[in-house]
């Protein structure tokens, strides 16, 4: 690898595509750049299920020729992306993280990389995760991705492999999926740039379901910008999927302003600043202040029963799952890894009773959020409640088995943006002190499809502060 | 096993751990250490309630997930809800706000 590839793979997206653009750079080196650089840490990080040196390098010659003749389509023309391994790629692999899929190859595409793949953008691999986004990876096949801030740390899951790809500088650009909170987990533990917009924003046609009412599939950055360039491009109205809807797609370059001047941001006085660390808690407030001195004014605000999301959320969400896998669980059980056998297991004894239940609890959730924006314009939560926590080897895991708790009520920060179809956006805004540090995150939540306000604030307080361009060391085993 | 105890209500001692400030996952916490334990011969009769022929193993590694949510889920089970909140299925993005 040369200086000069080196210093590429540094650059933001928006950076490099600006260089694509007037022709300063080629695609072809941004392309091998990116594929020096994750076929040299992949055996570190194991972000990467599948590497597409070839066909993503004939791609780029292709950009590199429209580009020199004039057909330039747009700013992802010519960047490399990659998704996790859950959207279907038509002729690929689509593992699922899964043992039970670890062969599967799909022949069509999934919306969302149907459009980026139409909007210039080059697809450069497929990433790791959770097993079906909910299970234990380290004990499938494809072993845990690692954090790139201290290789024995866990990047979060379930999106583990675009959080991580992210934090090493292997992608610029990728996709994570997002049902309880599995984009912002992995933005918060490796300090990148996670959004889940709001239900029905972006298509999920061709997302392996874990839950249908609850996913989400959304882009994950280094940068605010990069995001709002990736939205761009996936956002809007898809036949293949109902829930999707005709909102015209606002040009969410106009939000990156850095002008904060007037808006109104809600602080929880209840449940989501609870259970978390302390120096976190005063990063995110550090954060908000620093949108206050911008001309951000405060209010308080209260979502009474957000207690309850996680919970709710998570028999709603491994309900579906249940019914999804049906036949999988009757056949293939014993592929599948211990923790989704427990968790599918389980569910398939909750009652109709529960499942209504929850979603009369999803009625007043959808209530209370609609109160807090009366009030305020985005609210802002933690991202990051704790460091992330140690890496687990096979055989650690198996033997702490009965301690693991997917199924914890603390998921509310996140689960809240799921059970309501509310945005939320996570953005480095600290680091936590000791050794290994770790980033630590502020969440914005925003209006239904008012995701235009989150990259407007998201945007500014970046504009202001550096700690997106901290650069993970690689430490560790 | 075929234990038998006498417990009062969850909702009751929910009641009883609030008036002593205990609330919230805390409160959970606390009865999940005195809770009710499942056990597999209740299990295996609600598998075949609901027409399931989990093996033994099978149903040993999931006794672990239902013990996890009867501890867990106490809270959002004993919720009560008024009667006028109807349940919300899916995001419904027209009309609101």
């Amino acid at each position: 690898m040369t200086m000069q590839e080196n210093e590429l793979v540094f650059k933001s997206g928006r950076a490099l595509g600006s260089m694509i653009r007037t022709k300063e750079i080629s695609p072809v080196e941004v392309v091998e750049a990116y594929l020096d650089r994750i076929e040299q840490l992949n055996p570190k990080v194991n972000s990467f299920i599948t590497i597409l040196r070839d066909e993503s390098m004939a791609k780029a010659r292709r950009a590199e020729s429209e580009i020199q003749a004039g057909r330039y389509i747009g700013p992802l023309h010519g960047l490399p992306y990659a998704p996790k391994d859950i959207l279907a790629t038509a002729g690929h692999r689509t593992t699922n993280g899964s043992d039970v899929t670890k062969d599967n190859v799909t022949h069509h595409e999934s919306t969302i990389t149907d459009k980026l793949n139409k909007a210039g953008a080059i697809m450069v691999g497929k990433l790791a995760m959770s097993p079906f986004a909910m299970g234990n990876a380290v004990l499938t096949s494809f072993g845990n991705a690692r954090n790139p801030w201290h290789l024995d740390y866990s990047p979060a899951g379930s999106s583990s492999g675009s959080g991580a790809s992210l934090a090493a500088f292997m992608v610029p650009l990728a996709i994570g999926t997002d049902t309880g909170g599995s984009i912002r987990g992995p933005a918060s533990a490796n300090g990148i740039v996670g959004l889940k917009q709001t239900y029905g924003r972006v298509s999920r046609y061709g997302v392996t379901t874990l839950s249908w009412t609850l996913d989400n599939a959304g882009p994950m950055t280094k940068t605010v910008a990069d995001n709002a360039n990736m939205l761009q491009a996936i956002a809007g109205h898809d036949p293949m999927d109902p829930a999707t809807t005709n909102d015209p797609v606002p040009d969410y370059s106009q939000a990156l302003t850095g002008n904060v001047e007037g808006l109104r941001i809600g602080l929880p006085t209840n449940y989501f600043f609870e259970n978390t660390d302390p120096e976190a808690v005063r990063a995110v407030q550090e954060a908000v202040r620093s949108l206050v001195d911008m001309g951000a004014t405060t209010v308080d605000v209260d979502v009474p029963h957000a207690d309850l999301a996680g919970a709710a959320l998570w028999i709603i969400a491994m309900s579906e799952a249940a019914c999804f896998h049906e036949k999988r669980i009757r056949e293939d059980w014993d592929q599948f890894d211990p923790q989704i056998q427990r968790e599918l297991g389980g569910a398939m004894f909750y009652t109709a009773t529960d499942y209504i239940k929850a979603n009369r609890v999803r009625s007043i959730l959808q209530r209370e959020m609609e109160q807090v924006f009366r009030q305020c314009d985005v609210m802002a939560v933690p991202g990051s409640q704790n460091k992330p926590r140690k890496l687990q080897t096979p055989d650690e895991a198996r033997a702490s088995f009965d301690e693991i708790a997917p199924s914890t009520p603390r998921r509310g920060n996140t689960a809240i943006g799921n059970m309501t179809g509310y945005p939320a956006m996570v953005i480095p805004c600290g680091m936590f002190s000791g050794s290994p540090t770790f980033p630590i995150t502020l969440q914005l939540y925003a209006k239904p499809f008012d995701e235009f306000t989150l990259f407007r604030t998201a945007h500014a307080y970046e504009s202001v502060t550096d700690w997106h361009e901290q650069r993970a060391p690689l430490a560790g085993s | 096993m075929n234990r038998e105890t006498k417990h009062m209500s969850r909702r009751h001692a929910l009641q009883v751990l609030a008036a002593v400030g205990i609330t919230g996952s805390a409160a959970v916490e606390v009865l999940a250490q005195s809770g009710k334990e499942v056990s597999m011969e209740t299990l295996q009769t609600a598998a075949a309630l609901i027409d399931q022929d989990f093996s033994p193993e099978r149903l040993e590694l999931i006794s672990k997930a239902i013990q996890k949510n009867i501890d867990q889920f106490g809270i959002f089970r004993n919720t009560e809800i008024d009667d006028l909140i109807e349940p919300a299925p899916i995001f419904i993005a027209r009309g609101r706000i």
